[in-house]
């Protein structure tokens, strides 16, 4: 595997921060390093704003020439103090970029500083040579569940059978708030009340409930390791799932183990996926004439995160009878995570004929396109030209999106699944 | 020659006194200048993350025809080629280099090589920009080292880059940069073709595809014909810029570095008229265009008389609009709003330098008031302007829209219109009335929106953590 990237879509570790700290209630962030590294994340992320309207607005030193040569400390100091006045918070991070790490700015020295005056800070060194906005994940959950532990703040008494959502990244995706609000909408079906540490609701509270929660639900490898040390850390049990669930076989799959674990009557539950199923089948019924007058068969090829590919390959596959040539999973999981990943997306009828890449490089993601010739691509903006040159659609199910506004849309769990059917059969009739 | 042969051209800063903070009148920043012989440099003690040369490069180069480009550096120096204008591009290509922590120990040259050959190998461009990073920048990576070694095994030409990100607060010093890059690495290589008749180049830089096409129009109205560079050329539009008749400006700001290059170095006369901003400022570029290639008064007459007959009606008559927008689209706009019936009573700039001195004095004439605000990014100062100013519209670049907004003031973004000549003037009004009369969406914003500032930062001074720099 090469280390360049062309045609790259993952931003680097301090974008993936800056995402994070964005994405929570009353959490301020202030970019210590050159000007442009938040708005790089700006211009390559969501055509629209994020939860709290306010992409634009993001506190940074803006380091210059002078700095770079003599230290940026007091630059930063400066920004805590009028940050504090300018913006008001509720825990403020301080994000360190490549050119203030590279010339060894004392940066917890200047928090600790503001810290010992009252301040509600942190720093998180985030420089983008030290990973992607995959790693950025685990790293901003480390830092504020360590200023939690830290600042022996009282942990909040949770709701019984509260629920964190562990392993789905608060953007660059524009469907990252729509899918967790399938999943939350799911989990209140059967009347379980999830913690928000990302998004509306979200806030220092929430994550200072994190300890009290009945369970934490992981979503993707990204939250494996966080689960892992919840466990450790406050005994909270955790279930894993291959990815986000799509339709209602992987969403009452997910629903019917989380009840098991909570207590929940599986009565309940069972009656609720009979129904799901009833509506489901309604609606293939619905497309029945439909899907054969048009051909709606298809082969297809899916580029895309680990947390979406493996549901919607499946729910393809096995609901709607599509044919799956190539699968390219681009948030690069780690090893020991891959071959699970590749066992779920074997279970399906055809196993032996798919191609399973873990790569976000453009020029093996085209490569492997072009080999397959799918009838269809499930992917990113990035793959339009690709698809252009095959002339079959795209539908964009992943980032970069730069043809469509997700608003309320998922294409995971119950409706979701519903509206992935419809976008298909769109983009195949357009 | 020996200055365009340097790795870089000088800052905004030192070339042309650029300042990128202040909230001044002009007659305070024009007796500034009479003091000192220059604007005093000035920071800022609380400010936002904006842009930089590295984003404003990106953004050139990634307009060119034939063009690919390495970003040398971590992978997230490369987003904003993300951006659904780049994404548009058919056969944008790029490569970064994706530098981790090794890498800014040991140096960076081996995967700097290989990703350059692969794109090479891969898509066989023209052109093969390299452009570098902070993190190149402070280890002072050998970009030129492999740039030599391996020119010759390759079809492309390279053409580094030497972006930093810290050097310069004026982010336009980006479009310096790759103009220097291919003037040194193209235009001045170059060995002279035979061209069968004489053209000039259209120098054209961050213009909307609509007003290329609108000027191409008016200039072959007259005759010309026309090479456009750098944006949208290939690299045989640059390597014969050197044989041009003339060389025609559009963005004054933005067509200086290159065109003076072209003039000095070359002997291209280059004729800079004000941007060709509303009916009134189009004429004028055409008339002073049309003066400078000897083209009969009566033709560049005709085609004015034609063209400004259609903006009729002045639908924003009597409106009270604020203006953030590229500096020589602010001050041109001014003309235009005053040709409407409107009346300007804002206005933000992205930087100054010793070049707008002509136009400060315009304003302290027309607008004695008007105090002009300098920053790029600085959402916070323009909210607290906005409200004090509490305008009927806002007439801005897109990344300053969503401030209005919240505010409950109507919006239109420039940058996605094209907004130049004849034809983009009528475009601008039609959608600057079509905000101003129907607003229901900016005021529904504004019902329900949060300020993400404290209350107190609206009763201070929008200058108020704008310092003048200590040497």
């Amino acid at each position: 595997m090469t280390q360049q990237i062309i045609n790259a879509r993952n931003g680097c570790l301090l974008q993936g921060v800056l995402n994070a700290t964005k994405a929570v209630g009353g959490f301020v962030p202030i970019i210590h390093s050159n000007p442009g590294c938040g708005f790089q994340g700006y211009l390559g992320g969501s055509l629209l704003d994020g939860p709290f309207g306010d992409e634009g607005d993001i506190p940074a030193t803006n380091v210059s020439e002078k700095h770079v040569v003599f230290g940026g400390t007091s630059r930063l100091r400066e920004q805590i103090k009028n940050t504090v006045k300018v913006q008001q918070g509720d825990l403020y991070i301080v994000i360190s970029g490549c050119a203030t790490e590279l010339v060894g700015d004392d940066v917890p020295a200047m928090v600790r500083e503001a810290h010992d005056q009252g301040v509600p800070i942190i720093a998180i060194s985030a420089p983008g040579f030290k990973g992607d906005i995959y790693h950025a994940y685990a790293l901003f959950f480390q830092a504020i569940l360590a200023y939690l532990a830290e600042d022996a703040r009282p942990v909040a008494t949770g709701r019984s059978g509260l629920v964190n959502i562990l392993g789905l990244l608060p953007g660059p995706s524009d469907f990252w708030e729509t899918d967790l609000g399938e999943v939350v909408g799911l989990l209140e079906t059967i009347g379980i009340p999830v913690n928000p540490l990302f998004g509306w609701g979200s806030g220092l509270t929430t994550w200072q409930q994190i300890p009290a929660a009945a369970l934490n639900l992981v979503l993707s490898p990204w939250g494996i390791p966080l689960a892992k040390d919840l466990e450790s850390r406050f005994g909270t049990p955790y279930l894993t799932f291959p990815g986000l669930p799509v339709g209602p076989e992987q969403s009452f799959h997910m629903l019917e183990r989380l009840g098991e674990a909570l207590g929940i009557a599986p009565d309940r539950i069972s009656e609720l996926r009979r129904r799901a199923e009833q509506q489901m089948h309604g609606y293939l019924r619905k497309m029945g004439r439909f899907y054969v007058t048009y051909h709606l068969q298809k082969t297809f090829a899916i580029v895309g995160e680990s947390a979406l590919v493996p549901g919607i390959v499946q729910f393809l596959q096995r609901s709607f009878g599509w044919v799956v040539v190539a699968v390219l999973i681009t948030d690069n999981p780690p090893q020991e995570y891959r071959t699970a990943i590749a066992d779920t997306l074997a279970g399906g009828p055809e196993a032996t004929a798919i191609t399973v890449l873990f790569s976000e490089d453009g020029a093996v993601i085209e490569d492997t396109l072009r080999e397959h010739q799918p009838e269809i691509i499930l992917g990113s903006a990035l793959e339009a030209g690709l698809a252009r040159e095959l002339g079959v659609p795209l539908l964009e199910i992943a980032h970069p999106i730069r043809q469509s506004v997700i608003l309320q849309k998922s294409y995971c769990g119950l409706r979701g699944a519903v509206a992935l059917l419809e976008d298909l059969s769109r983009e195949i009739l357009q | 020659m020996s200055e365009y042969r340097r790795k870089a051209p000088s800052t905004s800063e030192r070339r042309l006194n650029a300042i990128s903070a202040g909230y001044d009148l002009p007659e305070a920043l024009l007796r500034e200048y009479g003091e000192h012989e220059e604007f005093r440099q000035r920071v800022r003690t609380f400010a936002q993350d904006t842009t930089n040369d590295l984003i404003y490069a990106m953004r050139l180069i990634s307009g060119m025809a034939g063009a690919a480009t390495v970003v040398h550096g971590p992978r997230g120096c490369a987003m904003a080629l993300l951006d659904r204008a780049n994404l548009s591009v058919p056969g944008a290509q790029w490569a970064v280099t994706n530098l981790n922590e090794r890498d800014t120990i040991m140096g960076s040259e081996r995967v700097l090589r290989e990703s350059i050959l692969s794109l090479d190998r891969r898509y066989r461009p023209e052109l093969i920009f390299i452009v570098t990073t902070p993190v190149v920048a402070i280890n002072n990576d050998d970009v030129l080292t492999v740039v030599g070694e391996i020119q010759d095994e390759i079809g492309a030409r390279l053409v580094p880059v030497f972006s930093d990100g810290f050097n310069s607060r004026v982010g336009r010093s980006g479009y310096d940069l790759v103009l220097h890059a291919l003037f040194r690495d193209l235009i001045i290589r170059a060995r002279p073709t035979s061209t069968d008749e004489p053209f000039a180049n259209l120098i054209t830089i961050s213009e909307h595809r609509h007003d290329r096409e609108e000027l191409g129009r008016l200039l072959a109205a007259l005759g010309i014909r026309v090479n456009p560079i750098p944006n949208t050329a290939n690299r045989l539009g640059l390597e014969q810029a050197a044989q041009a008749r003339w060389s025609i400006g559009v963005n004054p700001d933005e067509s200086e570095y290159l065109g003076v290059a072209l003039e000095q170095q070359n002997g291209v006369p280059f004729v800079q008229p004000d941007l060709p901003l509303g009916i009134a400022g189009t004429s004028r570029w055409l008339a002073a265009v049309g003066q400078a290639i000897g083209s009969e008064t009566a033709a560049v007459a005709q085609i004015q008389a034609q063209e400004s007959a259609a903006l009729q009606s002045t639908p924003i008559s009597g409106a009270r609009v604020t203006v953030s927008l590229p500096t020589a689209y602010a001050f041109g706009i001014l003309d235009l709003l005053r040709d409407l019936g409107a009346e300007a009573v804002g206005i933000s700039v992205p930087s100054l330098d010793r070049r707008h001195i002509g136009k400060l004095e315009q304003v302290r004439d027309s607008h004695p008031g008007l105090a002009v605000h300098v920053g790029e990014g600085q959402i916070f100062e323009e909210a607290n302007i906005l409200k004090r100013l509490a305008p009927d519209l806002h007439l801005c670049w897109d990344e300053h829209a969503a401030v209005a907004l919240r505010l409950g003031i109507p919006a239109v973004a420039l940058r996605e219109i094209g907004v130049l000549g004849y034809s983009g003037a009528k475009r601008l009004a039609t959608h600057a009335a079509r905000a101003l009369r129907y607003p229901a969406f900016a005021a529904n914003l504004g019902e329900h929106a949060r300020s993400p500032y404290a209350d107190s930062w609206y009763k201070k001074k929008p200058n108020w953590y704008i310092k003048h720099e200590v040497k």
